[in-house]
């Protein structure tokens, strides 16, 4: 802010965590329908947590939920394997 | 007895040089004149698919972690390459013996390396290339460190490291190697990236592109698709303005190298009508090209054209075309790899997998 204007702030700066790009989420598309949404909506769960692209969405599987979908080879077919789903107490 | 002596030898020479034969025999021996399908699958698999039959002919289990889940194929078309360990590892695997060839981390120390998709082999096959992010773990902090650049050599194994290492733009996601053996990397630009020199060079703007009448474009490259087929594009959508500054519509976008003759493009090429994800030019016709998300469509780049789009079952992130232009194969979300016809796009099969594919995109070959 010295030189009057703020520096642009830079996706993907940091992978420690998920927590550097934000997107909207399930609900609606960037059109506010739903056709562009992925489908079926399970068939985007690892496309989302494997790159840490929808962080607030799905598990952080950079630092802190690694194994969330280890007993899960299909997400499809066992969703409810997943540990965030189910968790044990 | 020096002739029983000599016979032993002899047997004993032999049977060592069988013995190391049948270590190094292919377990699946590849048909000739036949497509091949290469990826990686949940929770452990380096997958082999015979395009022709439509089956698995072989299946490889790994050490690494699956996630992120990116794979690229040496150009040798026997060696497979993955990002695991949660982006910090690298490790490649004989498709047809199975046989881990190569290990290296990304991670060194208290700096922890993650790549997303950053991942290539060069063209002789001997080196492999990474991209990745840094940051120093601290015991009160964390600090964002310069991404990277590293150069591996196969045949250091097991244990390799870095023999070139350097800094990188941040933001590059995605690279290439071309049939001259340069290096093309994208993200918020398409780079050069020249690990002798250390150089790397802007060769055609993203962000910040200042095309007059058009917004900055947006363009995402996730997944290691193209080199089999000498394409390596990515995709933006842009919106324009007319003489007024008023928006007229939302345009799609390539940015594209041809790996066979460095011929570097970027233009728009129809509408915005649906999302999509990925796109391959065919290898037969760059002026075709195929994207997909949730559906598949069929593109003519030089007159703006829709050639043709069908719905999918569901939906796939990336393409991959054959060799020989003839057929469509989508994979990249869930366990099956669907079949197109790339004339018609008629559906001609699916091929399923022993799991998700998440992240790992295809990798095709023709074995000769």
């Amino acid at each position: 802010m010295k030189n009057g204007k703020e520096d642009e702030v830079l996706a993907m700066s940091s992978v420690v965590g998920c927590v550097t790009t934000f997107d909207p989420g399930w609900e609606v598309d960037d059109e506010g329908g739903i056709a562009s949404l992925c489908q079926p909506m399970e068939a985007d769960l690892y496309g989302c947590s494997d790159p840490c692209w929808w962080p607030t969405q799905v598990p952080d599987t950079s630092s802190s939920y690694k194994q969330w979908a280890d007993k899960s080879s299909s997400s499809k077919d066992k969703w409810r394997e997943f540990d965030n789903v189910y968790p044990k107490l | 007895m020096i002739n029983n002596k000599l016979k032993s030898k002899l047997l004993l020479a032999l049977f060592t040089a069988s013995s190391c034969l049948c270590l190094n025999a292919d377990i699946v021996k590849l048909k000739p004149n036949r497509d091949y399908i290469v990826t990686e699958t949940r929770p452990n698999n380096i997958v082999l698919v015979d395009a022709k039959e439509q089956k698995i002919v072989n299946n490889c289990k790994i050490d690494e972690s699956f996630s992120p889940g990116g794979i690229v194929l040496a150009p040798d078309n026997r060696h497979a390459f993955i990002l695991g360990g949660y982006g910090e590892e690298i490790a490649g695997y004989n498709i047809t013996t199975c046989k881990k060839v190569f290990h290296a981390n990304l991670t060194q120390g208290d700096i922890k390396g993650q790549s997303l998709a950053g991942l290539a082999v060069s063209e002789d096959s001997k080196k492999v290339y990474a991209i990745y992010n840094r940051t120093k773990l601290g015991i009160d902090r964390y600090t964002v460190l310069d991404p990277m650049f590293s150069s591996f050599n196969v045949v250091d194994g097991l244990n390799a490291k870095a023999t070139i290492s350097f800094k990188i733009p941040r933001q590059m996601t995605l690279m290439s190697v071309a049939k001259d053996g340069t290096i093309y990397a994208i993200g918020s630009a398409l780079y050069k990236i020249n690990p002798k020199t250390k150089d790397v060079k802007v060769v055609k703007k993203i962000l910040n592109w200042g095309k007059k009448n058009y917004s900055d474009p947006d363009s995402a490259g996730n997944y290691i698709i193209g080199q089999q087929q000498g394409d390596f594009s990515t995709l933006y959508y842009t919106e324009k303005y007319n003489k007024n500054g008023e928006a007229i519509g939302w345009y799609w976008g390539v940015t594209s190298v041809d790996l066979n003759t460095n011929k570097v493009e970027q233009f728009e090429f129809t509408d915005y009508e649906t999302l999509m994800f990925a796109i391959m030019r065919s290898p037969k016709n760059r002026n075709i090209a195929y994207g997909t998300l949730n559906d598949l469509t069929k593109f003519d780049l030089k007159n703006k054209k829709v050639l043709k789009r069908v719905i999918l079952d569901h939906t796939y992130y990336s393409p991959a075309i054959s060799p020989d232009g003839t057929k469509v194969y989508l994979g990249n979300c869930l366990n099956d790899i669907a079949i197109y016809d790339a004339k018609t796009l008629k559906k001609l099969g699916n091929v399923y997998l022993p799991g998700d594919m998440g992240s790992a995109a295809l990798q095709v070959f023709h074995n000769k």
